[in-house]
C-alpha cells in the first residue's frame, strides 16, 4: 500500500492534539491552520522527533510507529526528509557539506553527488559558502537540496516560505511547486497561509486547536467550508484552468469544465486562478452587462451561509466557487440553492499561479 | 554633552579595570629581567615544577573534557527531576575555598577518608603522589568547564540536532557532528578557564598532595617554596607561569575560532 497514514493523540501544554491524516501516493498535502494549532507537531510526530501516545504512523505499508505494538522507528531510520522553518542549516559546515551530511555511500564521491544535488536547485556556485553568508532564498534552496539528498519517501516542509521576504516568496513558491512535482517523495507542507497551501498542495487539511476540522482541495474548502472557521480561513477561491496570454495584454484562462476568465497576470499553461470571495459580485441571472468587471460567469447557487452581516454563497460554475455578499444583497437577490445568478469580478482581482 | 560625559565615564571605568588587573602582572616583568627568566629555567627544580604543572593540568583537563562534555550535554538538553539540584551540586566547588577543597579531598579519598581503605585495597595511592595532584586539579577546575560547556550546549538550536537526526544521524552522532562543533566557542572558552584554574591551583594541591619537588610540587607550590628565602627566584618563576598561561589561553581561544570547532572562518 502506498501513501502515508497518521493517527496521533498528544498533549502539548494547553493543546490536546488528536489527528488523523491520510495522504495517497506521491501527492502533496498541506496542513494549514493558525499558529498553535499543532501543525508542526504533526510533522515532528511523522519524523519521529516526537512520540505521541497513542499513535500510529504507516508509510507505504511500513510501520514507523505503533505505540500499541511497541514499534517506534528512530528518526534516522525513517525515510523522511525534513525542511525546518528556519532551515536549520549546520552553521559550521559549507553548503555542500550540509547537503552531504546524510548522504549514504562512499565518502570520496560525496562532494560530487552533493554538487549535483545543489545544481538541481541552481545553487552549485555556493557549494563552499557557509550558511551565515547565504541570503534567505539561497538558504531555502540549500535546505531543500539537503532534505532531498537521502532520497526520502516523505518530504516534510515546515513553513517553507515563512522565513523569506515578500519579494522572494512569490518566486521561491513557484520554484518549490516545480521541485515538489519533480520529486518522487510524498510531500507534506505546513503553512498558516491558505493561498500558499492552495498553490503547493493537491489536498489540504485544515487544523484548528489540535484537530483536523476539514480536508479537501483548495476549491472544495473555499466553496463548501464545513464551518465558519474554515470559511474564514480558506479566504480565496481557486479555479483551475489553462492560461494563454492574448494580444490585448491580458491573460485568458479557459476553465476546466467550461467558462472563461481574464487576469492581468501574465502566465501560460495550467494555472490556478485565485480570487477573494469578497471581490465577487452577484447579479440576477441574465442581467445586462453594465459594470467594468471583465469576468462574468453564469453560476448556480448551491449553499448560503450567513456569518454576522455577511453571507457566504457557495456557487457552481461548474467548478466550485464562493462569493461573499452583504446580508442585504443576499435577501434582495433571494439567493437559495438552485437559483441561477451571474458572478462578476475584475481581471485585476484575479491572481494566476502555475499548477 | 551629557552623552559625551557618559562615554568618558565608561572609558574611565574600563581604564581603571585594565590598570588594576594588568599592573601587578606588569610589575612582575619590571622586576624580572629576561636573563632572570632564563636563569630560573636553568634550575632543575624549576624545570621539574613546570613540567609537572603542564603534565598534571593537561591530564586533569583531559579527564574533565572527556567526562564533562557528555555530562554537560545531558544537563543542557534533557529535562529531568532534580536537574537544578544536580546543576547546583556540580557548581559547588566554584565557591569552596581551596583549603576546604583540600580538607574535603583528604576526608573522602585520603588514607583515613571515606574511600581511603577501598582505594588502598585497589592499590591506588593518591596522597603525596602525582595522581593526587591530578585529582585536586580536576576537582577545582571541572566546574569551570562544566558551566561553560553546559551554557554553550543549551544555546545550540535544537532544530539543528533534530535536522541531524532526520538526515540519518544517531543521537550520539548528532552530538559529535553537530552539537560539539556548534558549541565549539563555548567549549573552548570553558577549556581555557578550566586549564587556567588548574595551572594556578595551590591550596587544595598543597593540602591533599603536599609539596615534593618533582612529585607534587607544581609551579605555584614552587613559587611559594622560594618566596620566603629567594624573592627574585619566586618572581622569575611567576613570570614564567604568566607567559605559559597567557600562551595557553590564546591558543585555546584561537582553537575556538578555527573551523574545527565551528567558529568563524569562511
Amino acid at each position: 500500500m502506498s501513501g502515508l497514514e497518521v493517527r496521533a493523540c498528544d498533549r502539548l501544554r494547553e493543546l490536546e492534539l488528536d489527528v488523523e491524516l491520510q495522504v495517497d501516493g506521491n501527492r502533496c498535502a498541506a496542513i494549514v491552520g493558525p499558529s498553535g494549532a499543532g501543525k508542526s507537531t504533526v510533522l515532528r510526530i511523522i519524523a519521529g522527533l516526537r512520540r505521541p501516545n497513542p499513535g500510529r504512523v504507516v508509510m507505504g505499508g511500513e510501520v514507523w510507529l505503533d505505540t500499541g505494538q511497541g514499534i517506534d522507528l528512530r528518526p534516522e531510520k525513517r525515510a523522511c526528509g525534513f525542511m525546518f522553518q528556519d532551515y536549520a542549516l549546520f552553521p559550521h559546515l559549507s553548503a555542500w557539506r550540509n547537503v552531504a551530511f546524510g548522504m549514504p555511500g562512499p565518502r570520496q564521491d560525496r562532494r560530487g553527488r552533493a554538487l549535483e544535488q545543489l545544481r538541481r536547485f541552481s545553487v552549485e556556485r555556493l557549494a563552499d559558502v557557509r550558511p551565515a553568508s547565504l541570503s534567505g532564498g539561497e538558504r531555502q534552496r540549500v535546505a531543500l537540496a539537503r532534505s532531498l539528498a537521502r532520497d526520502p519517501s516523505v518530504l516534510l516542509l515546515d513553513e517553507p516560505l515563512a522565513a523569506l521576504d515578500t519579494r522572494t516568496r512569490a518566486h521561491a513558491g513557484r520554484e518549490l511547486v516545480a521541485a515538489l512535482r519533480g520529486t518522487r517523495a510524498l510531500a507534506i507542507v505546513v503553512t498558516h497561509d491558505f493561498s500558499e497551501a492552495a498553490m503547493l498542495a493537491d489536498e489540504i487539511f485544515v487544523m484548528d486547536a489540535g484537530r483536523v476540522v476539514q480536508r479537501g482541495t483548495a476549491a472544495e474548502l473555499s466553496a463548501r467550508p464545513a464551518s465558519a472557521f474554515v470559511a474564514d480561513f480558506a479566504g480565496s477561491v481557486v479555479l483551475s484552468g489553462t492560461a494563454q496570454p492574448e494580444a490585448d495584454g491580458l491573460t485568458k484562462v479557459d476553465l476546466d469544465g467550461g467558462g472563461v476568465l481574464h487576469s492581468t497576470d501574465l502566465i501560460r499553461g495550467p494555472v490556478g486562478a485565485l480570487v477573494f470571495p469578497w471581490e465577487i459580485s452577484l447579479e440576477p441571472g441574465g442581467a445586462a452587462h453594465e459594470s467594468s468587471a471583465l469576468n462574468r460567469l453564469e453560476v448556480e447557487v448551491i449553499s448560503v451561509t450567513e456569518i454576522g452581516n455577511r453571507a457566504r454563497v457557495g456557487l457552481s460554475s461548474p467548478q466550485p466557487l464562493v462569493a461573499e455578499v452583504t446580508v442585504e444583497s443576499n435577501r434582495s437577490l433571494a439567493l437559495r440553492p438552485g437559483v441561477r445568478v451571474t458572478a462578476t469580478w475584475k481581471a485585476t482581482a484575479t491572481r494566476l499561479v502555475a499548477r | 554633552m551629557r552623552r559625551g560625559a557618559f562615554a568618558v565615564g565608561l572609558f574611565l571605568a574600563l581604564f581603571l579595570v585594565l590598570a588594576f588587573l594588568t599592573l601587578p602582572i606588569v610589575a612582575i616583568f619590571v622586576h624580572t629581567s629576561p636573563g632572570d627568566l632564563i636563569r630560573s629555567l636553568g634550575e632543575q627544580d624549576a624545570r621539574d615544577a613546570l613540567a609537572l604543572s603542564l603534565k598534571t593540568s593537561l591530564a586533569a583537563l583531559a579527564i574533565i573534557v572527556i567526562v564533562g562534555t557528555p555530562a554537560a550535554y545531558l544537563l543542557a538538553t534533557r529535562e529531568f527531576r532534580g536537574r537544578s539540584v544536580v546543576v547546583t551540586l556540580v557548581e559547588l566547588p566554584l565557591v569552596l575555598p581551596p583549603a576546604v577543597a583540600g580538607i574535603a579531598l583528604l576526608a573522602s579519598l585520603g588514607p583515613e577518608g571515606l574511600f581511603g581503605s577501598a582505594l588502598d585495597d585497589a592499590g591506588i595511592q593518591l596522597v603525596l603522589q602525582t595522581a593526587g595532584v591530578i585529582v585536586a586539579l580536576t576537582f577545582v577546575a571541572a566546574p569551570f568547564y562544566l558551566r561553560q560547556a553546559q551554557e554553550a550546549f543549551a544555546a545550540v538550536d535544537r532544530n539543528l540536532l533534530d535536522a541531524a537526526r532526520t538526515l540519518g544521524a544517531s543521537e550520539a552522532s548528532a552530538f559529535i557532528r553537530v552539537a560539539v562543533p556548534s558549541a565549539g566557542q563555548g567549549i573552548a572558552s570553558g577549556m581555557a578557564l578550566a586549564w587556567g584554574r588548574a595551572l594556578g591551583e595551590f591550596g587544595a594541591t598543597l593540602m591533599f598532595a603536599g609539596s615534593f619537588p618533582g612529585i607534587t610540587q607544581t609551579v605555584p607550590l614552587a613559587i611559594f617554596a622560594r618566596f620566603s628565602d629567594d624573592f627574585t627566584a619566586a618572581l622569575a618563576l611567576s613570570g614564567v607561569l604568566v607567559i605559559v598561561s597567557a600562551a595557553l589561553l590564546f591558543s585555546v581561544k584561537l582553537l575556538g575560532r578555527s573551523p574545527i570547532l565551528g567558529g568563524g572562518g569562511p
